[in-house]
């Protein structure tokens, strides 16, 4: 823990940085000399996410590994897992307040303080990995999205994503709508929403604590990340019968928050380390990702874990209620603006995708079409 | 041209620069270090398989150049030139390996001549996605096998973008079978050509400034490009009315930054984080700007009196057997290319395993394809 630790080396962050004449016109020429803008600067890291999650935790570390390699060892982002300077809820209000100068945190953990913030991160039926950082860089998510995060005094960046998620773990078949019925089930966040409107009995239960609710028969089932995270945690040993998608987290993205203050104290060229090393963060996560679950998946099917699509009658009424929900929500004209552009977006994105890439994902992965699989 | 300046410039580059020395306290680590002699000038060519007009893949190489320039303050600045400027489109490796420019942004499966292995830089027919390829390099050992082909070379690769799955691309008349594939005359280059070849198809090469006229004068019957953004740039939609997809030989073709070895080594360490850096940044934001740029001209497209066709099943599976016979082919004759092949294989049989599961159960249940909309 070592609180007093952390505490004293918060405080010299943001004042140490003395470049406020930075300027880019020296980044054009290239004539100034660095002295004044190479400062020390030293910040911390609040994930929201334990170590355990090595793929999610790792994106911060690779930011700061990045950051510090650009700047010389100048500019230092020290990292910490979840609970070790505030609770992994509490992120946004520490940065926000300036107790840390940054975290990296899911924006629908914050729903409660503007509902709208999980457009920056997933909603059922949302973007896919790609379509969320194509929003992001190349739409308008970016900006809409630093609109409402400027409230919190707080700039956000990309920062990773899993890719669509499995739909979990499951004690009995869910061969129809029925079969949902008062299952006891571990889903957090808008999911869980939805499923308790199709008469799941939601349960929240932290990471860490899943196994033995699972095991004691607490839950009859859980979601939890993809494959290589789930198997980590052990739930093949307990049940067997493991569903797809997640059509509640189709791309979840992570994200880093910087409080204002200390961003606007960055020098110029910090910041375009910053963002640099905040791209290729949200990059790496996601490869890293796509490379561990295959062998995962692999490993689990092998040791006898049966895979199931959701019956397409679950998935239909799920979408259907995700509707009604997020039209409820976009009663607030702030919310609307941001689903409207969300909306829209994903529909061009699907109609995108759902040509070459499906059509790819058809023939090769989706079917016993390809020799190449034999 | 102007080698002379660009020499000039290099080797003044150590004089020009800062005098951290003594600055800041004791709080690093490490930093005590001035950083005198660690931030030198320099200045770099880039020469790029592309044209200006093919924007998106361009502006990689110039978002690169413009990222590393932000993070040294302007002292290591790297000048892009298109296709033909300084090299050919097809002679970049030449270029970068002989030492004539710097850099390169390039698709390795250009010189597969020098060695066939480097296709796997670039992709195969019915290889990875995009996605995958990437996780193949970075976190599959595919970058390390990589970079020992380059070595040869005197050259270093970094990732440089991706286009995603490409179009099938543009046919005057309708695919139903394989025997409509017979004689007809298409525009298709490298490994998918050879494909369509032994499919019977007379294949054709021409650069992307010349396929307007050659398909409305008949000259070829099909011709495949990229996707929708830079198809309908070249106006190919204007002429032949079906078009097909997927381009099972482009699944997710990965374009790669080349740089020759003596200009990587002599370059400051904090030089080459910031270069490594921002090609990864760059790779990730080419596809993101593809997907966004793909999307909106999909859907004027549709707008258009367009026929969008799935290529027959059959087709797509005679084609991937010619393609394992491709493949079996080099790998005989070759050990290095096996080596890179059977990890190559290895990676796609658990990631198609990974990738049909949730990712492709989402897209089937929330896309619509072409033919439903």
């Amino acid at each position: 823990m070592k609180r007093r630790d952390f505490l004293r080396a918060a405080a010299p962050g943001p004042q140490d940085a003395l470049a406020p004449e930075t300027a880019a016109d020296q980044v054009i020429t290239g004539q100034a000399p660095a002295v004044q803008t190479m400062p020390r600067i030293m910040w911390r890291l609040a994930s929201s996410f334990p170590n355990g999650l090595d793929t999610i935790y790792g994106a911060a570390e690779i930011l700061a590994g990045r950051v510090e390699a650009l700047t010389e060892g100048r500019f230092r982002i020290r990292s910490y897992p979840a609970g070790e300077l505030v609770p992994a809820l509490e992120v946004l209000s520490a940065v926000q307040n300036g107790t840390i100068q940054m975290g990296h945190s899911a924006s629908y953990y914050f729903q409660g303080r503007n509902p709208a913030l999980v457009f920056d991160c997933t909603i059922p039926f949302g973007l896919s990995a790609r379509q969320l950082n194509a929003w992001f860089y190349y739409g308008d998510g970016l900006a809409l999205t630093r609109e409402m995060f400027a409230d919190f005094n707080v700039i956000n960046f990309p920062g990773g994503n899993t890719g669509t998620q499995m739909g979990g773990w499951f004690r009995r078949e869910i061969g129809s709508l029925q079969d949902l019925r008062g299952l006891k089930m571990r889903i957090p966040g808008l999911g869980g929403e939805v499923m308790n409107r199709l008469d799941v009995t939601v349960q929240v239960i932290p990471g860490g604590e899943i196994y033995l609710a699972l095991e004691r028969g607490a839950i009859d089932a859980t979601e939890w990340v993809g494959p290589y995270d789930d198997e980590k945690l052990g739930f093949q040993e307990i049940v067997k019968d493991y569903y797809y998608p997640g059509w509640w987290e189709p791309g979840p993205g992570l994200s880093f928050y910087v409080n204002r203050d200390a961003w606007d104290a960055l020098p110029s060229a910090y910041r375009e380390a910053f963002e640099t090393a905040a791209a290729e963060a949200n990059e790496h996560m996601l490869a890293l990702y796509d490379a561990r679950n295959g062998p995962a998946l692999r490993r689990l099917v092998e040791g006898g874990v049966r895979l199931h699509p959701f019956p397409e009658e679950v998935m239909a009424a799920a979408r259907q209620i995700t509707e009604e929900i997020l039209e409820e929500s976009a009663s607030d004209p702030a919310y609307r603006k941001i689903y409207t552009a969300y909306k829209a977006w994903r529909d061009d994105a699907y109609r995108w995708f759902g040509a070459a890439e499906l059509a790819y994902g058809d023939y090769v992965f989706g079917s016993d079409a390809s020799p190449g699989n034999a | 041209m102007k080698r002379r300046a660009f020499l000039k410039t290099t080797a003044a580059g150590i004089a020009g620069s800062s005098l951290l020395a003594g600055c800041g306290g004791g709080t690093g680590k490490t930093g005590n270090a001035a950083s005198v002699q660690t931030r030198p000038q320099v200045r770099w060519r880039l020469v790029s398989s592309y044209p200006r007009s093919l924007d998106t893949i361009f502006g990689a190489a110039e978002e690169v150049a413009r990222r590393v320039a932000a993070i040294t303050e302007g002292r290591f600045r790297i000048q892009t030139f298109p296709a033909g400027e300084l090299a050919p489109a097809t002679e970049v490796l030449g270029a970068v390996q002989k030492g004539a420019v710097e850099m390169g942004h390039s698709a390795s499966y250009y010189y597969t001549g020098h060695n066939p292995a480097l296709v796997f830089d670039t992709g195969i027919p019915f290889g990875l996605t995009s996605r995958q390829q990437t996780a193949w390099l970075r976190y599959g050992g595919g970058m390390e096998l990589i970079r020992s082909l380059y070595a040869d070379f005197n050259v270093i690769n970094f990732l440089g973008g991706n286009t995603g799955v490409q179009m099938g691309g543009w046919f005057r008349g309708e695919i139903n079978t394989l025997e409509d594939l017979q004689g007809i005359k298409m525009r298709i280059p490298g490994l998918g050509g050879e494909v369509m070849h032994q499919l019977g198809v007379t294949v054709q090469l021409m650069s992307g400034g010349e396929l307007y006229q050659a398909l409305e004068r008949g000259t070829i019957d099909a011709t495949e490009w990229v996707g929708p953004y830079d198809d309908m740039r070249l106006g190919l939609h204007e002429i032949a009315p079906y078009y097909y997809y997927p381009g099972w030989w482009e699944p997710g073709p990965g374009i790669s930054f080349m740089v020759n070895r003596n200009a990587w080594n002599a370059l400051p360490l904090i030089y080459r984080k910031a270069l490594e850096a921002a090609t990864a940044q760059t790779g990730l934001s080419m596809l993101a700007r593809y997907d966004a740029r793909n999307q909106e001209a999909f859907r004027a497209l549709q707008g258009e009196s367009v026929q969008i066709r799935p290529f027959p099943t059959d087709t797509m599976q005679e084609a991937e057997r010619i393609t394992l016979d491709l493949m079996e082919n080099y790998a005989a004759k070759d050990a290095a290319y096996r080596q890179v092949y059977d990890s190559f294989r290895a990676f796609r049989r658990d990631a198609h395993g990974w990738f049909g599961t949730a990712e492709h159960a989402y897209a089937s249940f929330a896309y619509p394809r072409p033919e439903e909309s």
